[in-house]
């Protein structure tokens, strides 16, 4: 029994940061019909900021002569904020200049601009930082001791932590939708943009924005687990798959579902690997896939898809 | 069924096409087509004879993926979906036609075979849940498929791979001697994969292929027509996977090892660049796209510079999406469709010709008059 509660916990931290990553596709798709297959690699580039701000004089990497500039190294809190502001940036920068042109094209430019991004992002990296692994830390305390015990099981501050902060964006996120003119807007551009033009809504600017606040999200995500993993080129590689499997399960587009679909899969891969024998972490991955395209068989929309997601075929 | 029964006729006395509508091929007479061939075929042959065995070698594998990309030439040029994950397929066929050859005893001369109906079964069971979805998810479990394959292959065979314990010796006939294993290889791979681009150039051109583009661009219509839409779709997915699938068979020709690293994800996503970027539209893009996604890397690294493929590929698809809105190179030289329309009709009717002044609005809103420029944005 412990030791399955201790699986669980195990699972949170994992699930939560499937989840705003999920939550980040999610958005996106919803407000734009574009899957971002680049939103891993996006989060990869802010968890370098993050990395960059903590040790801006690390010799190691490149231009670290006018890095120097930012002066100390950042508290890590601050580090991750940093990295959710670049994510702001670099969210609206996509939208603008790579997505937006390509509006009215069909389905390939798209998805062709989105994994350009993510050759493009992935390429730099490597060449810019090398593949070897940066440190980040946790924002939470994450020493061996920090932890509360809960029938037998361990349950890690940091965890905590990682759950709390999601939950904390979560609510901030639903109150920008729900209680904001912004958010009006938005809702108003996801579920009919010519109308939402005709009352004079700008649609472009606010689709930019929703790409901001998903890129932010998704550098949470790679912030909260930069203190788990390193920051390096392939960190999101494993997670982006967890993350697509998470919206599709979800049903794409539905946000309540990229939550809980990214704490679902985050289960599954601890309870295969931590009960079935000849399941590695690698191979995790494989079944992830298989139960993927099963559920996507039985229930194409999704648990949650609405006739919504299966009418978008372009 | 009775539209598609014919082939499409130009009438008589239809006027002369531009000349970017005509095929390159057109003003050809069957003697410059014959010689032309020969002059390939000897050039082929030169090769293998003087060529050391890696040239040979990487020969072989452009000739496969040709193969192979012409898959991706039919399912996103005709059927009008996206696969990131066509590099995949190939290991799949290779993995398959390796365990078919040594499990099921099946003759290694039927390697392409083998592997295509291995990657065609595969394709279908990702096709399925494409059938009822929007195009993207295609493109999603494609690249998830892309992304697990090296973890896949690595579990199945262990990390140094699967070697196939067949030999491929060429025939007494032949006349080689026994070092000269790779020209029986090469030779094997081109006659092979000439055969399976023949078939592939015919069925373009049939019915079943117009079946394939009526279902991308009208699938109401082409069911209201009695094509069985689903039907048509699943086998479009399941030839371009058994296209890759036989390439990773004709690979299995020369290199008779299958390893997760040779089928990476930068593979499939090279795949899928190059075909962006030459375009899916036309078949013959199939030749310099395997071309590149053979020789570029083998450059970069001799060049000691293999940390830009990622790059190249990521600018080349970032600028290639934007200037040619995703129907890639070649059509950058074909008419823009309105074009044409525009030539003979004169300047589209909402716009006023030069030097007309502007209408003014009399203020009367009974009169039927422009209306004056909206003050909205």
């Amino acid at each position: 029994m412990s030791l399955f509660l201790q699986r669980i916990f195990d699972a949170l931290s994992n699930g939560a940061v499937y989840a705003s990553l999920a939550l980040a596709l999610t958005m996106v798709f919803r407000a734009t019909g574009v899957l971002n297959l680049a939103q891993g690699e996006m989060a990869m580039l802010t968890s370098y900021v993050a990395a960059l701000l903590r040790s801006p004089a690390d010799p190691r990497f490149a231009a670290s002569s006018w890095l120097a500039a930012l002066g100390t190294p950042w508290p890590v809190w601050a580090a991750v904020l940093g990295a959710m502001v670049a994510g702001l940036v670099l969210g609206a920068a996509v939208q603008r200049f790579v997505m937006q042109p390509l509006a009215d094209d069909g389905p390939l430019p798209p998805v062709g601009a989105a994994l350009g991004l993510f050759l493009l992002i992935h390429g730099l990296a490597v060449l810019w930082w090398g593949s070897r692994l940066r440190p980040v830390g946790s924002p939470f305390p994450d020493g061996i001791d920090d932890r509360l015990n809960l029938l037998g099981a361990r349950l890690r501050f940091q965890t905590i932590g990682i759950v709390a902060t999601l939950a904390v964006a979560l609510v901030l996120l639903s109150l920008l939708q729900n209680r904001t003119k912004l958010g009006l807007a938005f809702r108003a551009v996801v579920s009919n943009r010519e109308g939402a033009r005709m009352v004079g809504i700008r649609v472009g600017s606010v689709l930019m924005i929703g790409w901001a606040v998903a890129a932010a999200l998704g550098a949470l995500g790679g912030g909260l687990i930069a203190g788990q993993l390193f920051v390096g080129p392939a960190m999101m590689s494993r997670l982006i798959v967890f993350a697509l499997a998470a919206a599709t399960l979800g049903g794409l587009g539905n946000p309540k579902g990229a939550i809980i679909g990214g704490f679902v899969f985050a289960l599954m891969e601890t309870m295969l690997v931590g009960y079935v024998p000849f399941i590695s972490a690698d191979v995790a991955l494989i079944y992830t896939l298989g139960v993927l395209i099963v559920m996507l068989v039985i229930r194409p929309g999704g648990i949650f898809g609405t006739q919504l997601t299966i009418q978008t075929r372009s | 069924m009775t539209d598609l029964e014919r082939p499409p006729v130009r009438p008589v006395d239809a006027e002369p096409m531009p000349p970017a509508l005509r095929r390159p091929t057109e003003g050809l007479t069957t003697r410059d087509r014959l010689l032309s061939a020969v002059a390939v075929v000897l050039a082929l042959i030169a090769l293998a004879i003087s060529g050391s065995p890696l040239i040979i070698l990487r020969a072989t594998e452009v000739a496969a993926f040709i193969v192979a990309f012409s898959g991706l030439h039919i399912l996103s040029g005709r059927l009008g979906l996206i696969s990131v994950g066509h590099g995949a397929f190939i290991g799949i066929g290779a993995v398959a036609a390796a365990h078919a050859i040594d499990d099921l005893s099946v003759p290694y001369l039927l390697a392409p075979l083998a592997g295509a109906a291995g990657a065609a079964l595969f394709g279908v069971v990702i096709g399925v849940p494409s059938l009822r979805l929007p195009g993207s998810y295609l493109a999603l479990l494609t690249l998830a498929v892309a992304m697990v394959l090296p973890i896949g292959l690595r579990q199945l065979d262990g990390p140094l791979g699967y070697r196939v314990e067949g030999d491929l010796i060429p025939p007494a006939w032949t006349g080689l001697a026994p070092g000269d294993d790779e020209i029986w290889q090469f030779a094997l791979v081109l006659v092979v994969g000439a055969f399976i681009m023949a078939v592939v150039h015919g069925t373009v051109r049939g019915r079943f292929t117009r079946a394939l583009v009526a279902v991308r661009d009208e699938p109401t219509a082409a069911a209201a027509f009695g094509l069985n839409v689903a039907r048509i779709h699943l086998t479009g997915v399941a030839i371009s996977a058994g296209l890759a699938g036989a390439a990773g068979g004709l690979i299995l020709y020369a290199s008779p090892l299958v390893a997760g690293e040779q089928y990476p994800f930068s593979l499939s996503v090279a795949m899928f660049a190059l075909m962006v970027a030459l375009g899916a539209s036309k078949l013959w893009t199939s030749v310099p796209a395997a071309l590149t996604v053979v020789l570029l890397p083998e450059l970069l690294v001799r060049a000691g510079q293999a940390v830009w493929e990622p790059i190249v590929y990521g600018m080349v698809l970032l600028i290639m999406t934007r200037l040619s809105r995703g129907r890639g190179l070649v059509s950058l030289w074909e008419p823009k469709p309105n074009a044409i329309v525009s030539d003979r009709a004169g300047p589209p009717a909402n716009k006023r010709p030069p030097g007309q002044p502007r209408p003014q609005h009399s203020g009367n809103p009974w009169l039927l008059t422009p209306e004056p420029p909206s003050t909205q944005s």
